[in-house]
């Protein structure tokens, strides 16, 4: 079985953790079993946690704890890989959540709501609805575009740093491959996220009303709050924020499915109004 | 004319994302055989605008079908939600042309 040494970022600039997930998965073939050498990261953030899980479960790969006593904790806490519970109130962390998307829609939507209630604790009153949004589109997206069976949840609250990571992942068929399902456009992944982003539903005769939820989630988390946004899927990868968005094609990498990490400040710092964003 | 309510946050959840459960209430629709249709909210915190858009259409599909639809017990949240729906579906929001950089130097700009 193959060893992927696992880096782990060095700080908390979120493309410090891209970076990390990267480097993992240059060397991992998808669907391929390895075994993840974990024994000398000194954190495992979201980014990095949430699809190595994924991968783990899907795969059967295998991986070695961390030397860290800490970390070891963390993973533990956070029910690394397959998941723990719903959470409790109080923490900083919200644990892995995998919920199965092609069960009982109610299970699926209350287990949404319920890790959504969790996270809103920690958020500002005013950012309360801008997180529901984004994250009830982004979620509503695994269900009805991945084909994918499971759709992974974590996220990872920094008080002292005052913000939020809120990771979303699937395994299924990416963006590409849903245009060329459903539209029969072939596109690039780079090009297949462009499309996504500038609103190009994969039904088309409901364009219009659908297409809206992956654009207007970046434009709310980075120009409302001011936050941070990732997406990738197969090789390519939008970073975005409130100055730019940058659009990165990695030869060598792929993601199956989409994963989706926002990072949002918890301090709150000004008047909000979602509906501003969404006309 | 026989009436139904439907309970919306208990029939699904409080919170309501998929624009697939929209389904879950026609279906009970489907099985009342009413025409008079209450769809009441008083148990919804907040819903996507893709549940919203579903929603709306779905009460639209019905009346065409001569039977009647009202919504209930909205908080503002939700009701902003379904007015926003409703100008989605009569007015398309605009496709945006977004100015992205293209970069192939991630782990490069990562580093440094």
């Amino acid at each position: 079985m193959r060893e992927i040494t696992v880096s782990a970022p060095e700080s908390d600039i979120l493309l410090e953790h891209l970076r990390s997930f990267v480097s993992t998965f240059l060397q991992v073939v998808p669907s391929s079993c390895v075994k993840f050498d974990l024994r000398k990261c000194n954190r495992i953030p979201p980014l990095l946690a949430l699809p190595l899980a994924a991968h783990i479960s899907r795969t059967g790969s295998v991986w070695m704890e961390p030397q860290s006593d800490r970390v070891k904790g963390y993973l533990y806490a956070i029910g690394f890989p397959s998941g723990a519970g719903m959470g409790q109130q109080g923490k900083s962390y919200f644990p892995i959540a995998v919920l199965e998307t092609y069960q009982n829609l109610e299970d699926f939507e209350k287990k949404q709501k319920l890790f959504l209630d969790l996270i809103c604790e920690k958020v500002p009153e005013g950012y309360k609805n801008p997180v529901k949004y984004s994250f009830s589109e982004l979620t509503t997206n695994v269900v009805e575009h991945s084909k994918s069976e499971k759709e992974y949840l974590f996220a990872q609250y920094y008080p002292k740093k005052k913000f939020m990571d809120i990771c979303i992942l699937d395994t299924g068929r990416g963006i590409a491959q849903t245009y060329k399902e459903e539209n029969k456009w072939e596109l690039s992944d780079k090009d297949a996220i462009t499309k996504a982003v500038e609103g190009y539903s994969t039904t088309k005769n409901l364009e219009g009303e659908r297409g809206c939820g992956l654009r207007h989630s970046i434009k709310i988390v980075c120009e409302g709050l001011e936050g941070e946004f990732i997406l990738v899927s197969g090789s390519a990868i939008l970073y975005s924020e409130k100055a730019e968005k940058k659009l990165f094609s990695v030869s060598n990498f792929y993601w199956q499915g989409v994963v989706v990490l926002f990072r949002i400040p918890t301090r709150e710092a000004k008047q909000f109004n979602l509906y501003d964003f969404i006309k | 004319m026989m009436d139904t309510s439907i309970d919306l946050g208990k029939l699904i959840a409080p919170l309501i994302s998929t624009r697939l459960a929209v389904k879950i209430v026609e279906e009970k629709v489907l099985e009342s055989g009413c025409t008079n249709i209450i769809i009441d909210f008083k148990n919804v915190d907040f819903i996507s605008r893709s549940f919203a858009c579903a929603i709306v259409k779905m009460k639209k599909n019905f009346e065409e079908q001569k039977r009647t639809v009202n919504f209930l017990n909205m908080n503002k949240d939700v009701e902003q939600m379904i007015k926003i729906a409703e100008e989605h579906i009569s007015n398309p929001p605009k496709k945006e042309n977004l100015s992205i950089i293209e970069d192939d130097n991630l782990l490069k700009l990562a580093k440094s």
